[in-house]
Parts: structure tokens; C-alpha cells; sequence
């Protein structure tokens, strides 16, 4: 989206997906965006990035709408159902309906052939012989019989790893083949400059990801996030709790105020806060600028070679009284 | 004779506080109050630390003091042994938000006191209270103290440490703590911060 290569990408379709919280290096995201012909999103919230949108579909929220089914394929596999308890919001639409009239004026009304969320699921549940009427009967979930156990796997002959060896594997010949390195190998993580730490984030067990920070009974639990720092650390810089402060990173990225949370959970060389805070969006009255953001911090990131996954936790900050 | 009563095991609280927001849902309490509470305990030193998660509500206590200093008789307790405020009666004097020595009541936004009734709408329905229905980890066991197959007596059978808070009050609470990491009183002497009004207690 920067720099048009391999190809050129034009428009972008934000569902459910807060851009601003979801990834790392906000600043970038933000140049990536600015480069769009056009931006739509699709959501249920006021999310910081939906004022970037040209376009805007309200979304109903999961209490007010069917979804696709969840299909679960653990050692009991199930099949769950969602469906609407009470009619959706003023001019919100369900996501199936969004897709579904998107579809037919872009002249693909062929790819739809069904016209209400029931019709769709039903034709689903045909193949397993059932219906909505049925499953709902059930209590909303069909519950089938999985391969529990390695011994399950082993009366078929066959095995549950996709592996040449069929076993779990840790020395991965696949890998070895691939001129990768065949087993990890310790690297040592780079320390934090001096009067730096190493900033690691996480979850508060009352919130999900950046999407429930603006939610009434949940934001009066838990409002705002903390800087979790060692207490010995604390007292020796002269930081009391539940002082405000700001986080600077290594690139000068700054943080809004964030309150100190001095405590002996935390080793010296790290600070810790909450994921999900720090929302830059007027519309979301209870997150609006409550605690600080990490995305916006973590303006760095290193990728796994071999799998591509982003780590996040190679930024360092400092704290800084004054703003 | 019935005589509720419940059971926390705190070697299965996660603190999620999924039993603030159940209880805050069933029973409709405003914003910005609460009937649970969670109190955060942290004891040690980086690395050699040791920490409890408990929730803490009304104790329904068999020897209550919130009932005989009611000059109204609005808080009572029924016969099978749960304290409840009737708020037709209550004129939300605090005579008994003082008197509750482990600090359980508070004055509802209606002027009323409010606190946890261990659901007894459910309970009349034999139905378990809201926080026992909706722990994750089954932490939580409601039932009849005087029958020995209900579901807290076997919970206290079955833990290795069962102990009221403060039993020196004389109160005897009926909300008992299971498996706790710390002796009696160790939470009380951890310095409390008081996030919100009554929800969160953290080292």
C-alpha cells in the first residue's frame, strides 16, 4: 500500500478490525492509508479508524444478528449457531445482509443464492441431514463425535500431525529441507538502552482485545490501563502510584498519560500494560483517551523467518513526568 | 432445617470477575456499584511471590449485627438463613452499612441499602445465585449447610483448608473460604487500594 509493489492496492475493506490497535507501527498504518483511493469499514463501534473510512456500514451487533456457523474442530468437534435476541439498532444491517446487497449491486447476484441468513444456514445444515429448527432444539449446537486420542488416530493407521515422520517433530527434517534452521536456535534478545525498558503487553481478564474498553460494565471494572513497573525500580526513580506519566519509546513515539502501577509482579527491565487502551475516537465516550496505547508504541517489530509472526515486544520505553 | 450458605475455593479463582458482572446483569445494579468485590493480594518479593484473587460479598451471617441495629426492621433474615433488605422500609439511615464489620452494605442511588441476597429470587426457584452459575472455573458452591450432600458442604469436605473471614466478630458468615494461601488476617494487612467505590481491592 506504500510502496505499490508487487502490485498496486487501491481500496481496503476494514471489518471488525480496529487498525490503529490490531497492528503495530500506527504511524505507518496511517501513511499506508492516507496512499488509499478509498477506505470502507464495517463495525459495530466508533472504532479509532473508522473516521479514516469514506464509507461507513453500521453493523448490528452479535446479540442482534445470525453469523456464519462457528465450526469447531477440536477432539470434540461442534457446530455452533448464532442468532438474534432481539432486533438490531436503528439502521444497523447484520454482516451477511451487508456482503449479500454489496454483492447484487456489483452485479453478482449469482454467488448469492439464497436471500435471508435462515436460508443460507439451512442449506448448510442439509448436508448433515438437519435444519435451524432442529439445532436450535438442541440448544443451538450440534456436538459430533471427534478423534479424541492419539489411539483413535492409530486404530485408522494414520496420525494426527502432518509431519513426514507423522510424530510431533522437534527436529523438523521438513525445515531442514527448506534450508531453515531445523531446530530453534537461542538468540538472545537485545537489551534495553539505559533508562529504557522493555515494554510487554497483555490482557486484563475483563477485557477482549481493543473492542470492549467503551463497554459499561466492563469499562467500570477495569477504566483505564496502568504502567506496571518493579516497585524497587519505582521508588529508586521516584515514581509513586497511581501518578500519571507518559511513555517514550526508543523512536521518541510519545504515549498519552498513563498512570504508574508500582508492584513487585514485574521484573526490573520491564514495564507492562494492558492492550487495548488509548483510543483515539470521540465516539467511544468511556475509552476516549482512557490509558495508554501500546500499538502506538510499538513502533518496531521483528518477524519469525520461518513462520512470518510479528513480536511485538522489542520496543523500549521510558517513563517522562511531564508531557 | 435449611441454612444457605456458600464456598469460594481460592485455588480455582482466576480473578476474572465474571461474578461482579453476573451479578450486576441478574440483579440490575447501577453503574457505579457493586454488590462483589475482588481483593487483590500480593505477598513477597520479585521473583518469590504469592498471590490471592478473593471475592468478598455479604457473609449472610447467622448472628448478623446488620439486623438488630435496623430501627425500621427492613433488614431481616429469613428462615432459611439469608439477610435481605425489604426498601420499602429502609429510610437508608447506615445503621447497618456501620454495623457490618467486613463492610458489605452500601446506600443504592434509589437511597436504599443494597448488597448481595444470594439471589434468593433464583434460590426460590432452586436455582443456584448468578455468581455460582456463571464461574468458569467452578470455584463457587451454593447450597444448604445442614444437609451433608449439598454441593457447599461437599466443597468444604473436599477442600484441605475451610475458614470464615474475621470469625472473632462473632458474626459467623456463611461464606466460607476455601484452600486460602494465607493465614486469616494476612489479606486484611496487605496496604488496600481502592480502585472503585466497592469493586476492585488491589495490593
Amino acid at each position: 500500500m506504500i510502496t505499490g509493489k508487487p502490485y498496486p492496492i487501491k481500496g481496503l475493506i476494514a471489518y471488525g478490525t480496529n487498525l490503529f490497535h490490531t497492528l503495530p507501527n500506527v504511524p505507518r498504518t496511517k501513511e499506508a492509508l492516507k496512499n488509499l483511493d478509498f477506505v470502507m469499514a464495517v463495525d459495530t463501534l466508533p472504532q479509532d479508524h473508522v473516521a479514516w473510512a469514506d464509507v461507513v456500514l453500521p453493523e448490528a451487533t452479535y446479540l442482534e444478528r445470525y453469523d456464519e456457523f462457528a465450526v469447531i474442530g477440536h477432539k470434540t468437534p461442534f457446530i455452533s449457531l448464532r442468532e438474534p435476541a432481539v432486533e438490531p439498532y436503528a439502521q444497523t444491517k447484520p454482516a451477511w445482509w451487508i456482503v449479500r446487497e454489496l454483492g447484487i449491486r456489483l452485479g453478482l447476484e449469482d454467488f448469492f443464492q439464497w436471500k435471508t441468513a435462515e436460508e443460507y444456514l439451512n442449506r448448510r445444515l442439509s448436508s448433515l441431514g438437519t435444519n435451524l429448527e432442529k439445532m436450535r432444539g438442541e440448544g443451538g449446537v450440534i456436538v459430533q463425535k471427534g478423534k479424541a486420542w492419539l489411539e483413535d488416530f492409530e486404530k485408522e493407521n494414520s496420525s494426527p500431525f502432518a509431519t513426514e515422520s507423522g510424530k510431533v517433530e522437534l527436529y523438523s527434517a521438513a525445515l531442514e529441507k527448506s534450508k531453515s534452521k531445523p531446530l530453534p536456535e537461542y538468540e538472545a534478545p537485545t537489551e534495553p538502552p539505559a533508562g529504557y525498558f522493555r515494554l510487554i503487553y497483555g490482557r486484563s481478564p475483563v477485557h477482549t482485545f481493543s473492542r470492549t474498553t467503551n463497554t459499561p460494565l466492563l469499562s467500570e471494572l477495569y477504566p483505564e490501563n496502568e504502567v506496571w513497573i518493579n516497585a524497587e525500580v519505582a521508588a529508586q526513580l521516584g515514581f509513586k502510584n497511581g501518578a500519571y506519566v507518559y511513555l517514550e519509546n526508543q523512536d521518541k513515539a510519545r504515549s498519552g498519560p498513563i498512570k504508574v502501577k508500582a508492584t513487585q509482579r514485574i521484573r526490573k527491565d520491564a514495564v507492562f500494560m494492558v492492550h487495548g487502551f488509548g483510543h483515539d475516537a470521540p465516539g467511544l465516550k468511556r475509552a476516549n483517551k482512557r490509558g495508554a496505547s501500546d500499538a502506538a508504541l510499538q513502533t518496531r517489530y521483528a518477524l519469525d523467518p520461518i513462520s512470518g509472526g510479528a513480536g511485538l515486544r522489542v520496543n523500549f520505553v521510558r517513563l517522562v513526568r511531564d508531557a | 432445617m435449611t441454612r444457605y450458605a456458600m464456598s469460594i475455593d481460592l485455588d480455582r479463582c482466576l480473578g476474572c470477575q465474571a461474578c461482579i458482572v453476573a451479578c450486576k446483569t441478574e440483579n440490575e445494579v447501577a453503574l457505579g456499584y457493586f454488590r462483589l468485590r475482588m481483593r487483590t493480594t500480593v505477598v513477597g518479593t520479585f521473583p518469590n511471590l504469592q498471590g490471592e484473587f478473593r471475592m468478598e460479598q455479604c457473609f449472610h451471617c447467622e448472628n448478623s449485627p446488620c439486623v438488630p441495629v435496623c430501627p425500621t426492621g427492613a433488614t431481616y433474615r429469613t428462615a432459611e438463613g439469608i439477610v435481605l433488605v425489604d426498601p420499602a422500609k429502609c429510610t437508608g439511615c447506615k445503621a447497618c452499612v456501620t454495623a457490618c464489620p467486613y463492610n458489605m452494605r452500601y446506600i443504592s442511588p434509589d437511597g436504599y441499602t443494597d448488597k448481595c441476597t444470594f439471589c434468593e429470587h433464583r434460590v426460590a426457584e432452586q436455582r443456584v445465585p448468578a455468581c455460582v452459575e456463571t464461574c468458569p472455573t467452578g470455584a463457587r458452591a451454593f447450597g444448604d449447610l445442614d444437609n451433608p450432600a449439598s454441593p457447599v458442604r461437599q466443597a468444604i469436605a473436599q477442600a484441605r483448608r475451610s475458614e470464615v473471614l474475621k470469625p472473632e466478630t462473632g458474626a459467623r458468615p456463611k461464606l466460607f473460604y476455601l484452600n486460602s494461601r494465607f493465614t486469616n488476617g494476612d489479606a486484611e494487612d496487605q496496604p488496600a487500594m481502592v480502585v472503585s467505590e466497592m469493586a476492585r481491592i488491589d495490593e
